[in-house]
């Protein structure tokens, strides 16, 4: 793993707990949110999601833009916790955090 | 958390128009499509261009939680006469209005349970007690958090109580054995307090 992509995890990861803390956060609205984004209907608390970012490593972050604004760098953290693949995507603009998708995988 | 207001305006990335849009809050009905479940009044943000709506802030998560899940259990019991007349007392000893203050010494109880198996044990003990007895001709229903009630019933089931009513009535004896017998001068100084906020 490159140092780079460590440094991107770290930051990428601080920034969102410090969103997560602040409220200083907002939800896309999507199809299916109650099963895709589990932080926006409550199913998980802003502690939890806390809980499983810093659960992620290194290999289990990525990036990519997002699909409708090829600028904006897209943190997809694969954490696991409880024997389950969770996932959760957001991304910056200024200070705030955009929450895409907080849900456990189906494995 | 910055509290938004109707009306507040910012940015987002529109999923139908696809590029960043200025919008502005505005409180709307919410579909969640997998229950069907229609959630009113939820702050959204509206895209100006579109009118679809396109973000959520984190201050509408509450409504939308209990929307799904009601965080109340209405938790009730048919009891005997005289224990109600109990609380009647009760209240009249301690200048609070009957009604509000028989769900106030229920809770106040169940938080006791949850937090001492002593006291879970001593509530299983007084369901069975001689003034617990009697025909149960009136129904008493409380309000209880779901969560803390998951927890006091975990609790008085380890405990031995063996149904709703029961615990509800081991807790009525337990109240008149404190307020009005005078056992526990520290929960007296508790239902004291309660009974002046009501």
């Amino acid at each position: 793993m490159h140092d780079d992509h460590r440094t991107s995890l770290r930051v990428a990861r601080r920034r969102l707990i410090e969103a997560l803390r602040a409220g200083e956060y907002r939800h896309e609205a999507r199809e299916a949110l109650a099963e895709k984004n589990m932080l926006a209907v409550g199913r998980v608390t802003p502690e939890e999601v806390v809980r499983l970012l810093r659960r992620c490593r290194g290999e289990q972050h990525g990036t990519s833009p997002h699909h409708a604004d090829r600028e904006l760098v897209v943190h997809e953290f694969k954490p696991y916790a409880s024997g389950r693949k969770w996932y959760v995507k957001a991304y910056f603009r200024g200070s705030t955090a955009w929450f895409i998708s907080v849900h456990p995988g189906e494995e | 958390m910055r509290i938004l207001r109707e009306g507040e305006r910012e940015e987002a990335l529109c999923p139908t128009c696809e590029t960043w849009r200025p919008t502005v809050y505005r409180y709307r009905t919410v579909r969640l499509e997998e229950s069907g479940l229609d959630v009113e009044g939820v702050l959204v943000g509206v895209c100006d261009a579109c009118g679809e709506t396109v973000s959520l802030p984190p201050q509408s998560t509450p409504r939308l939680r209990e929307a799904r899940a009601p965080k109340e259990h209405v938790l009730e019991a048919r009891i005997p006469r005289h224990l109600d007349d109990v609380v009647f007392v009760i209240s009249e000893k301690l200048g609070a209005p009957t009604a509000a203050l028989r769900g106030a010494i229920v809770r106040y109880y169940l938080d006791e349970v949850r937090r001492k198996a002593t006291t879970a044990r001593r509530v299983e003990r007084l369901a069975r007690s001689e003034l617990a007895g009697g025909a149960c001709d009136t129904r008493i229903s409380v309000r209880v958090d779901r969560s803390a009630w998951d927890d006091v019933w975990a609790v008085a089931r380890d405990a031995g109580v063996r149904s709703q009513s029961d615990l509800i009535r081991g807790a009525l004896v337990a109240a008149k054995e404190d307020l009005l017998d005078e056992r526990a001068k520290a929960r007296r100084r508790d239902l004291e307090r309660l009974a002046a906020a009501i």
